[in-house]
């Protein structure tokens, strides 16, 4: 059995973000793996931990290989990678690119964090899975598996549904799946060592669509201060 | 005409916020309004569309049979007339929708249905996280384009928000039909005019199966929460509880405290590591962003990851005991206390039972 973890690369949430024109401003040191999908390789290296999985495969398009670095320091095998500027890709060019550079068979499931923290785009998943023909099943907190069969417990807004499903499959990762680990210096320098193979993104006519990024107002408030009784008295106001 | 679809699912779904986006943004496509709803919600989407009772003849169109009832979250909104809304409005009803809403792919077979049935513009729904699954597996099936978070603010801009609200992405224009979860925020008073083609009409007699790609059906099961929490996407007033609560106790106690007033419940990410509640709860960057009328934090410090989610919010109020904590720059009213004095005065002080939804 093979996972193939997707790792994208996003400017980091916790800096100032820069906005050039209708892209980010790309400074490839700052961009950082995107913190859900570290959640999905976690939860890869603890299925290889179990023996359920044989081999992680990480698929990483971005324009620094540290973040792919990073997931082979935590225990993936092998990665797929393609140097680009995070402005060309659009779900569609991922999509695209990986399936030209995985063979796609019955013995693997791929898995996403639940979230990319810049685009919030939530299209991979399902455009990948709609080119597998196989199940998409988002936000998974619990995995456990019986012979063939994977039970995957999600999270909805309005409970909690059970899957169960054959790889392959698509999953994606809920935050408390699993905590990323803190990769140990002998995995990152044995990391150095692990196959990384390059590949060109797939050029396709369709662009992104995006015409500008702005940055959203900052609604400027003044704080009024108030007593608890003052504050009793306006929330009781409120349910009139 | 073109049609702009709604699903409306939920009883949020048919607040008056959310009929004045829908109206702002069919007078933008230019496109008549088709509301998708199940029986629960027939009669509210009934008065709104022509005031009266239903007319088989014009615009009901009963698909199956009730087949599902589920609880319901009760909240009362007040309701617009077809005078506030001025476009006609066909409604549909579909009850067997709503026990498909727990296998997105399934829902999403049966949405794309809706592409024979009308010339769809767009096809929008609340943004929620049950809405982003199903639309967005109908999108990559369909092959139309997704936008999420999509916010009516900058009509007649193409825009959504992104980085949970920090920034606004413009887009081009979609040139046909779009399917799209809409963001709660208010619209923009000046509409222009989006010239778009709907989907083409096609055969009426479609085989179910060639609708999508057809995925191995899973089995599930499907456990609904217990608690008459609110849905926080959509709530109007929000109490959220942080570190500053200092245990799950009084965590758990901000909940009753809310349920007694009718609020949702929010939670900033410390809590939710703390394990004092679940974790979709959680708003900021890396949860959710929500824009309620009114936003109590308490025991919240306000880090920039939390604030990203809640800046929407109409009303912010913080309590804290810190008066240097950041959140005091972003709220409209401040109270330098400890929170959880604040909760138990503030349960004393409610009835003893929710108001009547």
């Amino acid at each position: 059995m093979r996972a193939i973890v997707f790792v994208s690369s996003v400017a980091n949430p916790e800096e100032k973000l820069i906005l050039e024109g209708d892209h980010f401003k790309n400074i490839p040191d700052d961009c950082i793996a995107n913190d859900f999908d570290l959640i999905a390789v976690e939860a890869a290296v603890r299925l290889k931990e179990q023996g359920i999985i044989d081999e992680i495969v990480v698929f990483c398009l971005g324009p620094a290989l540290a973040h792919v670095q990073k997931a082979l320091a935590m225990g993936a095998d092998r990665a797929i990678f393609g140097e680009c500027d995070n402005r060309d890709l659009t779900p569609q060019i991922v999509v695209d690119t990986a399936l030209a550079h995985i063979d796609p068979d019955d013995a693997t499931i791929y898995m996403l964090g639940k979230l990319g923290v810049n685009f919030e785009s939530h299209c991979v998943p399902q455009m990948l899975a709609n080119r597998l023909s196989c199940p998409c099943v988002c936000s998974v907190y619990k995995i456990e598996k019986a012979d063939k069969r994977w039970q995957l417990h999600c999270e909805d807004d309005v409970g909690i549904p059970i899957f169960e499903a054959e790889a392959p499959f698509v999953m994606t990762t809920e935050l408390r799946l699993a905590e990323p680990r803190f990769p140990s210096l002998p995995n990152i320098i044995k990391a150095r060592r692990k196959p990384i193979e390059s590949v060109q993104i797939e050029a396709t006519s369709q662009r992104p669509q995006t015409l500008s990024l702005e940055m959203a107002a900052d609604i400027q408030r003044s704080c009024k201060w108030l007593s608890t009784d003052d504050l009793i008295a306006m929330v009781k106001g409120l349910e009139s | 005409m073109n049609q702009l679809i709604w699903l409306a699912f939920e009883e949020s779904a048919l607040s008056t916020d959310r009929l004045q986006q829908i109206q702002a943004l069919s007078q933008t496509l230019q496109a008549q309004i088709v509301v998708y709803t199940d029986s629960r919600y027939a009669d509210k989407v009934f008065q709104f569309s022509r005031g009266s009772a239903p007319d088989p003849d014009k615009g009901l169109r009963p698909l199956e049979p009730a087949i599902c009832s589920s609880a319901s979250i009760s909240y009362q909104v007040p309701w617009p007339t077809m005078d506030s809304l001025k476009c006609d409005c066909t409604v549909v009803i579909n009850d067997a929708l709503v026990s498909k809403l727990n296998h997105p792919a399934v829902a999403a077979l049966d949405l794309e249905k809706l592409f024979y049935e009308y010339s769809v513009c767009a096809l929008l729904a609340p943004h929620s996280q049950r809405w982003l699954r199903t639309l967005s597996i109908l999108s990559a099936a369909a092959q139309m384009q997704f936008i999420p978070n999509l916010c009516t603010r900058f009509l007649p801009d193409c825009a959504r928000w992104i980085c949970a609200g920090r920034v606004v992405e413009k887009r081009q224009i979609p040139g046909e039909s779009f399917i799209g979860t809409l963001s709660l925020d208010e619209p923009s008073p000046n509409h222009g005019l989006w010239p778009i083609s709907a989907h083409p009409l096609t055969v009426a007699e479609v085989a179910e199966n060639d609708l999508l790609t057809v995925w191995p059906p899973a089995k599930i099961s499907f456990e609904p929460f217990v608690s008459d929490m609110m849905g926080l996407d959509n709530a109007r007033i929000v109490f959220a509880g942080g570190r500053g609560l200092g245990s799950k106790q009084n965590f758990d106690r901000l909940v009753q405290c809310a349920q007694r007033f009718g609020a949702a419940v929010a939670a900033s990410r410390l809590a939710v590591d703390l394990g004092w509640c679940r974790n979709d709860l959680q708003v900021g960057q890396t949860g959710r962003a929500i824009c309620p009328d009114v936003y109590i934090a308490f025991g919240i410090s306000g880090a920039i990851q939390h604030l990203a989610g809640i800046k929407n919010a109409k009303k912010i109020i913080a309590i804290n005991t810190d008066k240097d904590a950041p959140i005091f720059r972003y709220a409209d009213y401040g109270v330098i206390a400890d929170a959880n004095d604040v909760i138990e005065r503030l349960s004393g002080a409610l009835p003893r039972t929710p108001p009547k939804g």
